[in-house]
């Protein structure tokens, strides 16, 4: 998937505008491709930061999400505050999590209805996008 | 002046349509004898309760108040440096300044070691306040806390230095789910917010920590 499009899918589709994370070399297509027409980009200094941000944002009606490494998913504080916060992760490493999530791929089908799953569900969930994946 | 006293009033020299974040247990139940709305519980420590202020003050134009101790401050530096740097007017931070754990058979946290901890946060960016010697001598507290928070502009920390002493309250019956699902009701439900709110990034744009 093109890096433009999942941002059009985020930003233009599901009206994600906020996003807070920490830098990550797999996922700088997609900080090659912000355009601040359409989101704001606030960088944490570390991801519960940056997770707590995003609920934050999510408290006032705001959508937003996480870029982040999922070697960091480990020391994220989840916790049960019942906010489906989206997390967006380069694959680095062994992925180990018990959230919810999907790789990236080309099916825009299945990106949906995961979508759709975690606007109406009360817990965080993860895009997995690994080497190759977006160009 | 003891914690829950302090509580009571600011819980009352606060606006309506002010926003109170309460962290931790002992904290949260001072606060709720004073329930209000718009008032957020969070009980566990660990969820980065300043870095979701920062989130909601992103989010809205009302003013943050958030309530902790000083060992929950000096736990969460970093987050206090993101508050700093993100220069949001609205947000207001006030410590209880122990200097031990008020929950934890009174072990001893560093904050009172610090050689000056208002020179540490005013060199993060904020403003600082220090209300230890206020209330002795006024006759309306409510009154001049209202005086003192109407004008002030955040990021602004308020210490405040407690005496001891512990009212045995009733624990909070709001889970930290509903306390938040609260919260955004009566965010969402006021008419601003709802329906005339202007896109996040213009809300965000006065951020200095912008990447774009």
């Amino acid at each position: 998937m093109k890096a433009k499009d999942f941002w059009y899918f985020l930003c233009e589709k599901y009206n994600y505008r906020f996003f807070v994370g920490t830098p990550c070399d797999g996922l700088i297509p997609l900080y090659d491709n912000m355009g601040s027409a359409d989101m704001h980009y606030m960088p944490a200094a570390n991801e519960n930061i940056g997770l707590g941000i995003a609920r934050g944002s999510w408290i006032t009606g705001f959508k937003s999400a996480v870029l982040l490494s999922s070697e960091m998913l480990t020391s994220l504080v989840i916790g049960d505050v019942g906010i489906p916060t989206l997390m967006v992760a380069a694959i680095e490493g062994k992925v180990n999590t018990t959230l919810k999530s999907i790789h990236l791929s080309d099916d825009v089908n299945k990106l949906t209805s995961f979508m759709n799953k975690l606007e109406c569900g009360k817990e965080p969930a993860i895009i997995f996008i690994g080497k190759g994946d977006l160009i | 002046m003891k914690r829950y006293t302090f509580i009571r009033i600011a819980s009352q020299a606060m606006c309506e349509g002010d926003i109170g974040i309460f962290v931790g247990d002992e904290i949260s139940r001072e606060a709720y004898a004073y329930d209000r709305p718009s008032n957020l519980y969070i009980k566990d420590e660990s969820y980065y309760s300043i870095s979701m202020a920062l989130g909601i003050a992103i989010g809205t134009e009302r003013r943050v108040f958030i309530f902790c101790e000083d060992s929950y401050l000096i736990r969460n530096l970093s987050e206090m440096a993101h508050l700093a740097v993100s220069a949001k007017k609205n947000i207001f931070i006030i410590v209880h300044q122990k200097g031990f754990y008020l929950s934890k058979k009174k072990l001893p946290t560093i904050f009172n070691s610090l050689s000056n901890p208002h020179g540490v946060l005013f060199n993060m960016g904020f403003k600082v306040h220090d209300y230890s010697k206020s209330f002795s001598t006024k006759r309306n507290p409510i009154n001049e806390l209202k005086g003192n928070w109407k004008f002030a502009v955040g990021p602004l920390v308020v210490l405040m230095r407690l005496s001891n002493g512990t009212k045995s309250l009733v624990p909070v019956p709001l889970t930290t789910e509903q306390s938040i699902i609260r919260l955004k009701d009566f965010i969402l439900s006021s008419t601003v917010e709802a329906y005339e709110r202007k896109s996040i990034p213009e809300y965000a744009s006065n951020l200095d920590i912008s990447g774009e």
